[in-house]
């Protein structure tokens, strides 16, 4: 302890406090004040060419751009920028042409897919079919530890059938894989430059060397990524506007909307929610719907959560309205079920009409209480672990636990730093002791299937070892059903037993949330910005 | 012509000093009743949620000092706080005089191999900032108050053990202790007996400066996450789960707190420093 020093303490918080006071000048964000954001689908195109645009990262420095690793949110905003799929996610998420123009799909077990001739990596070299399988190929070795080998699950081969031309066969049909040639499991690297940087590829120092509308400049670590407009794009049709964008990485909420008010940001996606209100006054607050929801997930269904009265309880007292106007301030929608409408994607009327069957959600104490009174586990304690770097989070788990205190129920919270969040997913030690997960997830692509799959026996995902053989029968004929509405059939069956026996307990999904400032243009948010390039619609007013 | 600055000085202070000390006095009267006190005269209970009344300013109806962003009383909360957040300083600085003055003691009535060993240890976390001491015991036995109170009180007692170990050396280098020992009367009779309570106002005064310390490092710990357990109320944590209410322009979640905090940490400043004061008169007088 250093020498006593009152004036110098008292003086650090007294100014601690004066800053406590003194900011913030808009009214409070009252719930009733507060009018639901309007979710954007279009914005007026640019009109005009930007030197350079700033844009933050809220979720910190990536660890890499290789497009093996981008299963982090920054990473993604950046790969998607620098590297390209065979395919991309249009507008309404249709598989446009990219590095591919088409595939053709002889039989259900084989895909054919032509490749682009014009395509060229950023160094000049052309693109060839070999750098593709080599670029697959290399997600899926183990050893590279990439997080897109799922879809591989049935993939019996890979190869190059020509010049310009790879086949994809499968030893059992899978109406996802197609999905996943717009993202970046098929992301194409230089193969001879990946093979050349081994370790340092994606890092700081080598970098990475893709197609995609930008081309990787510098990555100055701690600081920014700067990468430039690629001029030699194969994509002519696409006016890119802007022609540098630096990536910086600050993560504090009260210095990212310091930064963006201040201009020192031009723009970042995932804002602050305490700052909407103010940035929304001097810039483009821009919301989407999303992919995205945010769920109870059972992870042990032995202990006081093996009794189904105990889980519906639970359904029962989560306050959806006070979530969705005052946690998410309107920008959110309550869920009925654990895939959310916007990522519906086909045989939207079916999916709409199972969804509306489904009970609306909502804050019943006295449901919740007669609930438990039939409950054998009631008076157990359930352990609810949420991550405290997501408020929203905290905010539903804290009322979530008031709102079970109130009717008996004891919830017992487990706030997890961002580490242990990660290990819960990894790690069956991470998750002793864990009744409940609260967790936001998103879909890659609007294909519920590829969510309801995670619950079926055996999954990696499938914490609990929830096992049910009419669910699993209902998603092994989806994962065949190449018929749209055959497979919707499957799916509204599986999505009504997960209903049933809340091996999930659906909240919300909060809409995906962008800013930049009242220069810029030409961005309309979605939840694919982590897989287009979603930068090259961006440009001045 | 000459003036008796002295007197004029001596007014002035005896005039101005009791008054912040009174003030200090009950303050921390107040903050010990309002922990006491708590469930009878809280408007709410602490961990009460209304989303949908969230962020309310203060002079709500039913919420004086507003509501937090989980919508949970404001006032109730601090009111409640105040419990962990005094009672766990007070953890503190009691486990730290414990193990300070067994350690002190034991090395000024030993002497010799025993002071150096004593004294080098205390040196040694004496040299290890207690704040990531704390931390470091988080991140092993988890968040909660036992293990940052059992980790700041390891790290305050070598700030008591140094200051027992020098009194006592000097009190035993005075003719007293002799005496009493040719009287027949035993080592730890006389310093229990007599050393202890020579030495004991300089204690107070150190315990309650620690005190303030304690306070401060376990409401920062609180604001990272690494104290006490949601949805237990304290003040460092009400700092923290209320800062991006600022962003909203509803500061009264972090103010409110902030403030018994500044008003807790400040008023043991001036009764610490008032009994340190009476202890330097009282060493000049003798």
């Amino acid at each position: 302890m250093t020498p006593l020093r009152p004036a110098a303490l008292c003086a650090a918080l007294a100014a601690a406090l004066a800053v406590t006071s003194c900011s913030g000048s808009a009214d409070p964000a009252s719930p009733e004040a507060a009018a639901a954001p309007e979710i954007t689908t279009s914005v007026p195109g640019p009109t005009s060419g930007v030197d350079s645009v700033t844009w933050n990262l809220p979720a910190g420095e990536p660890p890499s751009l290789d497009p093996a690793m981008s299963s982090s949110d920054s990473a993604s905003t950046v790969v998607a920028t620098l590297c390209e799929g065979l395919f991309s996610f249009g507008p309404d998420y249709t598989l446009e042409p990219a590095l591919a123009t088409g595939y053709e799909q002889p039989d259900p077990l084989t895909y054919v897919i032509s490749l682009r001739e014009d395509a060229a990596f950023w160094n000049g070299d052309p693109v060839t079919a070999q750098d593709v399988v080599a670029s697959v190929e290399r997600l899926l070795d183990p050893s590279v530890g990439a997080a897109w080998i799922g879809w591989a699950a049935r993939l019996d081969g890979l190869e190059a059938t020509g010049d310009h031309e790879v086949t994809i066969t499968l030893t059992e049909p899978d109406v996802l894989v197609a999905n996943y040639f717009a993202t970046p499991a098929f992301n194409v690297v230089q193969a001879s430059y990946a093979e050349e940087a081994g370790d340092g590829f994606g890092t700081a120092r080598d970098g990475v060397m893709c197609t995609g509308p930008y081309r990787f400049e510098s990555w100055e670590q701690g600081r920014e990524i700067t990468v430039t407009r690629n001029d030699d794009w194969w994509n002519t049709d696409a006016e890119v506007r802007v022609e540098r964008l630096r990536f910086t990485f600050v993560t504090d909420p009260y210095a990212q909307a310091a930064a963006l008010t201040s201009g020192d940001a031009d723009g970042q996606f995932n804002v602050p929610r305490a700052a909407h209100a103010q940035l929304a006054e001097q810039g483009s607050m821009l919301y989407g719907r999303s992919l995205a929801p945010t769920f109870l997930a059972v992870v042990d269904q032995e202990g006081p959560l093996s009794d189904i009265a105990t889980r519906r309880a639970i359904q029962a007292l989560i306050d959806y309205d006070g979530i969705v106007e005052s946690v998410y301030q309107g920008a959110a929608e309550p869920l009925r079920a654990l895939v959310p409408p916007a990522a519906w994607g086909y045989a939207e009327d079916d999916y709409r009409e199972a969804y509306e069957a489904l009970p609306a959600p909502a804050y019943d104490p006295d449901l919740a209480l007669g609930l438990l009174s039939e409950s054998g586990t009631a008076e157990e304690t359930v352990v609810l672990a949420y991550a405290t770097f997501v408020e929203e989070e905290t905010r539903i788990a804290t009322s979530l636990a008031d709102n079970a205190a109130e009717v008996g129920l004891h919830i017992e919270l487990m706030p997890l730093t961002a580490e242990q969040f990660g290990a819960v997913f990894s790690s069956p030690e991470a998750r002793e002791g864990v009744d409940l997960l609260l967790s936001t997830g998103y879909l890659d692509f609007p294909e519920p299937l590829t969510y309801y799959q995670y619950f079926s026996t055996g999954s990696f995902y499938n914490f609990a070892g929830y096992s049910d053989e009419e669910y699993d029968r209902y998603i092994s004929t989806a994962t065949a059903a190449e018929d749209p509405a055959e497979r919707a059939r499957e799916v509204i069956g599986a999505q009504a037993i997960m209903a049933e026996d809340l091996i999930t307990i659906p909240i919300a999904s909060q809409y995906v949330n962008a800013y930049h400032d009242a220069d810029l243009t030409g961005l309309v948010p979605r939840q694919n910005y982590l897989y287009t390039p979603w930068a090259t619609g961006l440009g001045g007013r | 012509m000459t003036v008796d600055l002295t007197a004029v000085r001596g007014r002035s202070f005896r005039a101005r000093r009791p008054w912040g000390l009174w003030a200090a006095v009950a303050f921390l009267a107040a903050a010990a009743l309002a922990g006491l006190c708590a469930p009878l005269v809280a408007p709410q209970a602490p961990g009460a949620t209304d989303l949908m009344n969230s962020l309310a300013p203060p002079g709500t109806p039913g919420h004086p000092l507003g509501t937090d962003s989980t919508g949970r009383d404001v006032l109730s909360r601090v009111l409640y706080g105040a419990r962990l957040s005094l009672l766990a300083p007070l953890g503190v600085v009691l486990l730290a005089s414990l193990l300070g003055i067994t350690l002190g003691l034991t090395a000024a009535r030993l002497g010799g191999w025993a002071d150096i060993v004593v004294s080098r240890g205390m040196d040694v976390v004496f040299a290890f900032p207690g704040l990531l001491l704390a931390m470091l015991v988080v991140a092993v036995f988890g968040p909660g108050v036992v293990a940052p109170v059992c980790a700041l009180a390891v790290s305050y007692t070598p700030f008591i053990g140094r200051l027992v170990r020098n009194a006592a050396v000097q009190e035993g280098a005075r003719p007293y202790p002799e005496a009493y020992r040719v009287m027949g009367f035993g080592g730890l009779w006389v310093t229990v007996r007599h050393l202890l309570p020579n030495i004991a106002p300089m204690l107070i005064a150190q315990g309650t400066l620690s005190f303030g310390y304690a306070l401060v490092d376990l409401a920062a710990l609180s604001y990272l996450g690494l104290g006490v357990r949601p949805p237990a109320a304290d003040w460092g944590s009400m700092i923290s789960q209320s800062q991006s209410a600022i962003l909203q322009g509803a500061p009264w979640g972090a103010l409110v707190p902030g403030l018994a905090v500044l008003g807790t940490v400040v008023s043991l400043i001036v009764v610490g420093g008032h009994i340190g004061g009476s202890i330097v008169k009282k060493g000049e007088r003798t």
